[in-house]
């Protein structure tokens, strides 16, 4: 071994002097060979040796490729030649680069993405063993509720902690008075939760067990970031007080910057965490059936998900036995990580592949413009071929000349996506959370290497392997047309085919989402968006603690706010389109319930007796609610239309009497109504709208007045302003009356409706751009690769072309001619790329809404486009085909 | 270029070359007298075989080489 690496080093460096000693070593071979032919003059024996001996040259060179480190000086060698053919056409090169760095950077972007939000580790010590649990019902996630979170916690077996948690709007205030709160996303953790995430504070303590408890619980950790702009850095921020909801809590520690924002579904961190103690009695078994809570655990070492969920589903279906409430709901443990995808796993294995697909047209691309330029060097390859260059010396030269300006395209691609994933970073258009912390790493780094390679492979192989077929008595002859051309051509015309059948596929799925965004945000969301602004507010129990407080203070905001000019129609609610989360269990008089699986739920709100005509809901039988009805009136009830068609199908609805909550002989205390149902009537029938999402029909929904339904009248409001004048401009004004009412209550999340539904388009459209820029960057390289093939034929066949039209052909025929060569390859592309789309439609349909993935018209246009745009670039070449000169085309030669 | 005799003796060569210097050291016409001496005849080794095949043991550490003077012109002369 060791005398190997010295024989490398010794060839490699010395090796002018090898080669020197070599040409001594033979030059002294030949000498002695010829003296020993005694009895021959000295031309016969120099001449017998000769021939005896061969040729010394290839001797030399059998000597030089058995060397040690021969291998790495043939590799030098090619290099030296790749960057000599560079040289010789930079602007050919410079595009080969450009295009490579274009498409390696641009898979790069979408690879960090893809990094960031799915494939790197979670930054917690254990990061393997963090994993979420959620509670299901009929297969649908939704939150762990606090009693069986205690069951499970105390009854598992395959966890080293196990922790619930949670997260309120509550007004947070910093200043003694108190007048400067903001309303905040506040964490509900107890200390398991951070001992599972393994978080250790910069300063002072976790919270300790006994503070979990009601009372003992005024106890607040904030992050270093609240640290630094609410307290600016002060050292002696241990003790110090801060308010949430007008009660005052000592700070016991900073925590680090590291608990992120989406294990909350927040777009930031949370500033400030509390005990895990929310007001409503949590752990009592009434809340059994209040599941909104989130939980993490930490695995026990050497367990796997699997064992720790059929240990949980076992304690599940014992609760289950015990608790009627807990029917039907099972549990489902998952990856920490998963939660960080959250729901743009769909979106990005989309731009992934779309981003995929664009490199294939690129390297696609660039072997039929490399096989072009071949084409010319046919004569050199075949001399190097008779001079006995054997078929992987070609083959080997050429991949080695596509490797350099594959590199320098992966160098220059690499740059590229650092830049976009600056900007993207920055820019934040799709407003994703977890693209806060999107950087490089050496992750993309080894990917953009390999990508790099691979196009050096892929659009290498072609020209080599085809270079390499030479016959070369052909390709030396004079005259330098060979029959392999035609099959080189053929070649080319194949890559283009592939590149037209990529596009298409490119331009129908951008088509698809173009016009699902324009769906989703064009429908009609069952209410007026325009000129509506809303805000939210909370009104801390501490300050008003009787609901008739709550429906006072209500009251005097919105005749505040109702004289303010400008404003049409004011609201206080807590319930409005599109996204509405509040589900009450309810039964209908007269129809009695046997079991507590069967009881149904709805889409519940309590609002005032002016939320239908501030949203723009009309009402289509029945009344609406008035201002005669009052805490002692009847309480009424308004259900939408598809509340009527599911329970009420054949009766009228007006009239039909509702008992709030799980009713009380299936148990006796309802999550959110206690122990005494409230019954509502219903007096009306509002027009459906859109409460689950954007992309969901309307499901039942059922509204109240807050002041009649004095139980769930709580403090947490939405308001809901109707504008004659811009919404932007009124924001100011009702955030002053709502502080001219109460100095300590925050007007928070104040926007119009407009913004708040775009936020909710917000990924979408930003997946849409992108992929249609991808597919205008396929379109464009379509584009050039149909120019390339076609304006080479008419160089190809300027003699035939000047013959028809010396012959008397008209211009027409040639441009004919011409153009049906780009005709075809088009055709041939649009009909394997509509086979491709079918083929990939399934994936693409969970993206869609309001449309087909197989949709007819928009596979019809974009076979159009790309046919129109084929032709389009055969225009060029065929115009210069018809004004061919016959008599110049006949005398080149 | 490497000639087909080459490739067939590669193995046979090297314990050829070996054996031949098993004694004495050579220069390269002398290794392929040896060699023809040894077997008779049957093997004539060329230089093409001979000279990449010495390169190679002597790279894989098999013999070493020196330069020696012992005609008016240089010769190199082999041992294991």
């Amino acid at each position: 071994m060791i005398s190997r690496f010295r024989a490398l080093w010794r060839n490699l460096i010395h090796r002018d002097q090898m080669d020197q000693d070599l040409d001594e070593e033979l030059h002294a071979y030949v000498v002695s060979a010829e003296k020993v032919r005694t009895g021959m003059s000295p031309e016969e024996a120099y001449r017998d040796t000769r021939r005896e001996i061969g040729g010394t040259e290839q001797i030399k060179q059998g000597v030089r490729d058995i060397r040690a480190g021969a291998l790495l000086d043939r590799f030098v060698q090619d290099i030296r030649f790749a960057l000599r053919q560079m040289r010789k056409s930079p602007g050919f090169y410079a595009i080969v680069v450009l295009v490579l760095a274009l498409a390696i950077g641009a898979n790069a972007s979408i690879f960090s993405i893809l990094n960031t939000v799915m494939l790197r580790p979670l930054e917690f010590p254990n990061a393997d063993r963090l994993v979420q649990i959620t509670s299901t019902k009929n297969e649908k996630p939704i939150g762990v509720s606090g009693p069986d979170w205690r069951d499970l916690a105390t009854h598992n077996q395959t966890f080293e902690k196990i922790a619930i948690y949670d997260q309120w709007r509550k007004n947070v205030s910093t200043s003694p008075r108190g007048d400067d709160a903001a309303e905040v996303l506040v964490g509900l953790a107890p200390q398991e939760f951070f001992e599972a995430l393994g978080i250790q504070p910069l300063m002072g303590r976790l919270f300790k067990t006994e503070e979990g408890v009601e009372g003992r619980n005024h106890v607040a950790l904030i992050t270093e970031a609240f640290w630094k702009t609410h307290y600016q850095r002060d050292p002696k921020i241990l003790g110090r007080t801060l308010s949430i909801n007008d009660q005052p809590y000592t700070i016991i520690g900073v925590l680090p910057a590291t608990i992120p924002g989406w294990l909350h579904g927040a777009q930031a961190q949370l500033p400030v965490f509390e005990p895990f103690v929310p007001d409503l009695g949590t752990f009592s078994e009434q809340s059994r059936g209040g599941r909104g809570n989130g939980a993490i655990g930490l695995l026990k070492p050497g367990t796997t998900i699997g064992k720790a969920q059929a240990d949980l589903a076992r304690t599940a279906q014992n609760l289950a036995a015990m608790h009627p409430v807990d029917r039907g709901v099972g549990i489902s443990v998952a990856p920490l990580a998963t939660m960080r995808t959250g729901d743009l796993r769909p979106l990005l294995l989309l731009l992934m592949g779309a981003v995929g697909l664009i490199l294939l047209i690129a390297c696609s691309n660039l072997a039929a413009l490399l096989l072009a330029r071949n084409t010319a060097r046919q004569r050199e390859f075949a001399m190097r071929k008779a001079l006995g260059a054997g078929t992987t010396a070609l083959v080997r030269q050429v991949l080695t000349e596509t490797l350099v300006p594959s590199l320098m395209g992966s160098a220059c691609g690499l740059a590229l996506a650092c830049g976009a994933t600056r900007a993207l970073r920055t820019a934040d258009p799709g407003k994703i959370p977890q693209l806060l912390a999107l950087t490089l790493d050496w992750r993309v780094a080894l990917f953009t290497l390999v990508v790099g390679l691979g196009t050096c492979l892929l659009f290498g192989m072609a020209p080599a392997l085809l270079s390499a077929r030479l016959d070369p008595a052909d390709a030396l002859k004079e005259g330098g047309r060979t029959s392999s051309g035609t099959s080189r051509q053929g070649f080319r015309k194949l890559l283009v085919i592939a590149q037209i059948a990529l596009s298409m596929m490119l331009l129908v799925g951008s088509g698809l989402l173009i016009q699902t965004l324009e769906r989703l945000e064009n429908q009609d969301l069952g209410f007026r968006v325009d000129h509506l602004m809303r805000g939210h507010f909370y009104l801390p129990p501490a300050q008003y603690p009787m609901a008739d407080m709550i429906t006072r203070f209500c009251d005097r905001l919105t005749e505040r706010i109702r004289a303010l000019p400008g404003v049409r129609d004011v609201s206080v609610t807590t319930v409005y389109p599109p996204s509405d989360r509040w589900r009450m269990m309810f039964s209908i008089d007269g129809r009695p319930l046997s079991r507590l699986e069967d009881v149904p739920a709805t889409i519940f709100g309590v609002v005032d007796a002016n939320y239908l005509p501030t949203a723009g809901i009309p009402v289509v039988a029945g009344r609406n609610f008035s201002d005669s009805d009052r805490e002692t009136t009847m309480p009424v009830a308004i259900v939408n239309q598809a509340f009527v068609k599911q329970y009420f199908p054949d009766v009228d609805p007006i009239g039909q009497r509702v008992e709030l909550g799980a009713p009380a002989s299936l148990i006796p205390q309802d999550v959110w109504m206690g122990t005494e149902r409230e019954t509502v009537t219903i007096a009306g029938v509002m027009r459906d709208n859109h409460n689950q999402g954007l992309a969901l029909p309307a499901a039942p929904q059922l509204i109240a007045l807050f002041r009649q339904v004095p139980k769930v009248n709580f403090g947490f409001k939405d308001v809901l302003v109707r504008s004659d004048v811009a919404p932007e401009a009124l924001e100011q004004a009702v955030a002053q009356q709502l502080h001219a009412l109460d100095s300590r209550l925050p007007l928070s999340e104040v926007e119009t409706m407009s913004e708040y539904l775009d936020d909710m388009t917000a990924v979408k459209r930003f997946t849409t751009v992108i992929l249609a820029c991808f597919a205008g960057i396929g379109l464009l390289l379509a584009v050039m690769g149909i120019y390339g093939v076609i304006a080479y034929l008419v160089a190809q066949r300027t003699q035939e072309i000047g013959i028809r039209l010396a012959l008397g052909a008209p211009q027409s025929a040639v441009v004919w001619l011409v153009s049906s060569q780009g005709l075809r390859m088009a055709l041939a592309g649009v009909a394997i790329g509509l086979v491709g789309t079918v083929l990939a439609a399934r994936s693409m349909t969970s993206l869609l809404y309001g449309i087909s993935a197989l949709d007819p018209v928009t596979m019809g246009l974009a076979s159009i486009v790309l046919i129109a745009i084929a032709l389009g670039a055969c225009v060029l070449p065929a115009r210069r085909a018809a004004k061919i000169d016959p008599i110049q085309a006949l005398r080149t030669e | 270029m490497p000639s087909p005799q080459f490739d067939l003796l590669q193995g046979t060569l090297d314990v050829l070359i070996l054996k031949s210097l098993a004694l004495q050291e050579l220069h390269g016409m002398g290794i392929s007298r040896r060699i023809s001496q040894m077997t008779n005849g049957a093997f004539e080794v060329k230089p093409g075989s001979l000279f990449p095949a010495l390169h190679r043991m002597e790279d894989a550490g098999w013999l070493t080489s020196t330069w020696e003077n012992r005609e008016p012109i240089g010769v190199r002369s082999s041992i294991c």
